[in-house]
């Protein structure tokens, strides 16, 4: 009777664990995939991940460059976490570089995490105000996003 | 009417499976909704494109999804083309589906158009395409 007990509690041993990497995407963000290579630039209002080459400008919400990724071009966003290469500027409110990362450029922070082991030649600047990327013109989507706003505003001030 | 039937399946056999490319995993692209490339796309695996592409891709397989626009040349092995494409596509297999939408010409070996296409331009066919000779 007993040893019974025993088979009834089989089942919710096994927690379900999803390894299968789902190669579609979640409608969030693009992927550059490693064996892509991409001469222009990129601009998203979302995330974006390469893995891949790519060798123009990169503007963003979130930009990750993973491990064996380069970029040959500026990259701004709200947050950039870079593994990869890079050879340009770097602007963004947080920047988290890792170990494997090779950053050739300036970067413009505020908030800046370099972990031990990361190559790094340049500069590092940290932004006092929080207007590193204006993502309102991202979200817009504007390929060739003017600065409007902050002109108007000037122009505002300028003219009273 | 009936005798197209035979056609169809011997067609479709050829074109290639939408499951086979998502077993690719690695050398999967995504260009999303939001994102804007100015610029070309090179590639060997598989490129999905749901935003804008200004310029021209070049990769074993390309599908321009419902909301995907390209303004330039696709230039794949296998294309499907279910959004707007402004330029040739060149493929030995294409595929417009019932969404899609293609001003330009349209270089094939094996052509599927899925009724509700928009085909505007011309579709020669050719023995084989190879995407590494950019040609005509």
């Amino acid at each position: 009777m007993f040893s019974q007990s025993g088979k009834g509690s089989e089942a919710p041993t096994q927690p379900v664990r999803d390894t299968r990497v789902t190669p579609r995407s979640n409608g969030e963000t693009s992927v550059i995939s490693a064996d892509l290579k991409v001469i222009g630039d990129l601009v998203s209002g979302g995330d974006i991940q390469i893995k891949g080459l790519v060798e123009g400008d990169v503007k963003s919400r979130t930009v990750t460059i993973g491990e064996g990724a380069q970029v040959k071009g500026s990259v701004s966003a709200d947050t950039v976490h870079i593994a990869g290469a890079i050879n340009g500027q770097v602007e963004a409110p947080t920047i988290t570089i890792a170990k494997t990362a090779k950053v050739n450029g300036d970067i413009i922070h505020q908030t800046l995490s370099i972990e031990a082991g990361a190559q790094m030649e340049g500069h590092c600047r940290r932004l006092e105000t929080r207007k590193a990327v204006d993502t309102a013109s991202l979200s817009s989507l504007k390929p060739a996003a003017n600065p409007a706003p902050a002109e108007a505003g000037k122009k505002a001030v300028s003219g009273s | 009417m009936f005798l197209n039937l035979g056609a169809a399946r011997d067609d479709s056999a050829r074109r290639p499976a939408a499951g086979d490319l998502l077993a690719v995993g690695e050398g999967y692209t995504v260009i999303n909704q939001d994102l804007t490339v100015i610029g070309d796309l090179t590639g060997d695996g598989h490129i999905e494109v749901k935003g804008t592409v200004k310029g021209t891709i070049n990769s074993r397989t390309v599908e321009i999804l419902k909301s995907g626009t390209v303004e330039g040349a696709v230039i794949a092995e296998s294309a499907i083309i279910r959004g707007h494409v402004i330029g040739p596509v060149r493929a030995n297999t294409v595929t417009a589906a019932t969404t899609a939408r293609i001003v330009g010409s349209v270089f094939h070996n094996v052509l599927t158009i899925e009724p509700g296409a928009i085909l505007d331009g011309r579709r020669p066919w050719r023995p084989h395409i190879d995407r590494n000779l950019d040609t005509e």
